[in-house]
């Protein structure tokens, strides 16, 4: 399409795609741009034409219209003319259709989408309180008949067991780096012999189970939701609610329930590798297991371990309640399921962040 | 004068994963005729059709389409033949995030070298053509499913494909928007005389369009008969497939 044509192109028999592709790398579309006046274009030649050869002449003609011309095609076979006409016509009838002035919504004030936005927030903050009010009134079923502990079983395994090697292996280079550095500023002082105590009373006390619950936001939560928010776009839980089975008692709750069971074992887990990680930087500096032992012996009580587990427990809670809920409001469109999947990531770090926050304020007002 | 095949199997064996569903399909397929492949539910119909698009290999045989052998095609030689047909898929598989237009333009911003006005009115075309021009900016989600699977056509058709698969065209819909569907696809064979191949089960469709009726049956492994559907539905030798064009359940009366 380097330069236009000088004069009006020669149409082939065969006006198919690959014609117009050439017709149009010779230039003439942009012909018609500089044709002005009145053109005639001799069709006798074409016989046969294809999608793209009937939507190349429709587009010669509109290009030298835009420019103050007029483009009559003389000798056209009838039904290709036809066929334009066709066309021109259903535009005609698709401009005055009342589904295309049905199609732009008029606009919304801006204090009126405020309005409506605050509402809606609103209401999702509502909804999600119901939620977990729901939840928590599931739990009363938790020994009846009607739990499905097999589902329960099967969540316990992908959540908990199958995440146990990737659980343990971030905890342990947690330890392993944890120890290394901070091994630089104590040798300063002397004090690399109190890197055993530092990573006990940090791993045991707080990050094994915070580095978890963040593993299993990305691994479980984001799980949860995918599995729940493709449900919905099948239409699965409409038919649930039709069959007068509530979606959170019979997806929600086995779910909730094996991820509250599986965070305190991975914490263990982790914290358990950490522990490992950081004996390896201890012998590597050339203390004797025995030491390190006996360091953690002194720095880390029982009830370090009993608190961080409690708080594990309410963690895989939230982490995995927060998954469900974002996967039964999913959407039903295709985008859904992953709006849903990265909500429940991030909903679910943030609300454990602040909660950690919480819990860490009333532990010290408290004095442990 | 000898019509000419633009699809054809030989010895082709269906199924996949390992699975055989029929062992010696045989069939030909002529320019610008409609053929229904038919057979009763879970005898591989939509494995064939998987098959003839290349999505999954067959187990043996050759499938060949207009001359080329499809099942060693790769590469180039398998991107030429795949703008050889275009495939509606039974959901419609429109893409969600595009807008009905947007997903006919798709094919030919991949593959054609037209300015962006021709492009649009070769996509503005087809969505006239199956009736579609004043949806034309709505979102997939926002058509009902007559309308869905006429978007898919018009996508199906973007590149004047000489082939058209259609993969169940009139399931879901109501019997006016079916018969509707039916007019659109013998309209389009007859004007731009394309070949379509279409699995269905829909009596009213078979009757009303095609040129001919394949009937694919497991026990015979292959094609049980083939034909007119008149000829299938009064004359067929196989009590079975009278019995699929009476609706009847069992062959007592046979």
């Amino acid at each position: 399409m380097a330069r236009p044509l000088a004069t009006c192109p020669t149409l082939p028999a065969a006006l198919t795609q690959d014609a117009v592709a050439t017709l149009c790398r010779e230039g003439a579309l942009l012909w018609a741009e500089q044709a002005a006046g009145a053109q005639t274009l001799d069709c006798a030649a074409v016989t046969v034409a294809d999608g793209a050869g009937v939507a190349f002449l429709w587009v010669l003609q509109q290009r030298v219209r835009a420019h103050g011309g007029e483009l009559t095609l003389v000798k056209l076979l009838p039904e290709l003319s036809a066929r334009l006409e066709g066309y021109a016509q259903a535009q005609t009838q698709a401009a005055a259709s009342p589904e295309v002035l049905g199609a732009q919504p008029p606009r919304e004030h801006p204090i009126a989408a405020l309005g409506r936005r605050a509402c809606e927030g609103a209401a999702a903050w509502g909804a999600s309180v119901a939620y977990l009010g729901e939840v928590i009134c599931a739990l009363g079923s938790l020994f009846s008949r009607r739990f499905r502990w097999g589902d329960c079983r099967l969540a316990f395994q992908r959540c908990g067991a199958e995440a146990v090697p990737v659980s343990s292996l971030i905890g342990f280079l947690l330890g392993l780096i944890l120890a290394f550095q901070s091994a630089i500023p104590l040798k300063m002082f002397g004090g690399e012999g109190f890197v055993g105590g530092l990573v006990g009373i940090a791993l045991v006390r707080e990050l094994g189970l915070i580095i978890t619950a963040i593993l299993m936001a990305g691994r479980t939560g984001s799980a949860f939701a995918a599995e729940l928010g493709t449900m919905k776009v099948n239409e699965e839980i409409d038919a649930l609610e039709t069959m007068g089975l509530k979606p959170v008692h019979f997806l929600a709750l086995p779910r909730i329930v094996a991820g509250t069971l599986a965070l305190p074992f991975l914490s263990l887990f982790a914290t358990a590798a950490g522990l490992l990680g950081g004996w390896v930087v201890m012998a590597v500096l050339g203390f004797p297991p025995q030491y390190y032992l006996d360091q953690l012996q002194a720095f880390v009580a029982l009830g370090d371990l009993l608190g961080s587990l409690a708080k594990a427990f309410l963690f895989g809670f939230m982490v995995s309640a927060v998954g469900c809920w974002q996967g039964l409001r999913a959407g039903r469109d295709a985008g859904a399921v992953g709006t849903a999947t990265t909500a429940a990531v991030v909903t679910g770090i943030v609300l454990l962040a602040l909660l950690e926050g919480l819990l860490s304020g009333v532990f010290y007002a408290m004095g442990w | 004068m000898e019509r000419e095949v633009v699809i054809s199997c030989e010895h082709l064996a269906t199924g996949y994963n390992g699975v055989k569903l029929m062992a010696d399909v045989n069939l030909q397929i002529y320019r610008g005729e409609i053929v229904f492949i038919l057979g009763g539910s879970g005898c591989g119909k939509s494995t064939l059709l998987k098959h003839l698009i290349g999505q999954v290999p067959p187990i043996a045989g050759t499938i060949r389409i207009l001359g080329q052998d499809a099942t060693a095609a790769e590469g180039p030689a398998r991107e030429r033949l795949q703008r050889a047909f275009g495939m509606m898929y039974q959901s419609g598989a429109l893409f969600g995030n595009l807008s009905v237009l947007e997903n006919v333009l798709l094919p030919l911003e991949a593959f054609t070298p037209f300015p962006s006005d021709l492009r649009e009115a070769i996509a503005r075309m087809k969505l006239a053509q199956v009736g579609l021009l004043e949806r034309a900016d709505a979102m997939p989600s926002e058509l009902s499913g007559g309308q869905r699977k006429r978007a898919a056509i018009a996508r199906a058709m973007a590149l004047d494909p000489p082939i058209l698969f259609l993969d169940e065209p009139g399931a879901g819909l109501d019997p006016i928007t079916a018969a509707t569907l039916d007019a659109l696809i013998r309209r389009l064979s007859r004007e731009l005389g394309m070949t379509v191949v279409i699995i269905s089960h829909e009596l009213a469709s078979i009757e009303a369009i095609a040129d001919r009726a394949i009937y694919l049956d497991r026990t015979a492994q292959g094609v049980l008969d083939q034909g007119p559907p008149r000829y299938l539905r009064d004359e067929s030798p196989h009590a079975v497939i009278r019995n699929f064009f009476n609706r009847r359940a069992d062959d007592a009366d046979a």
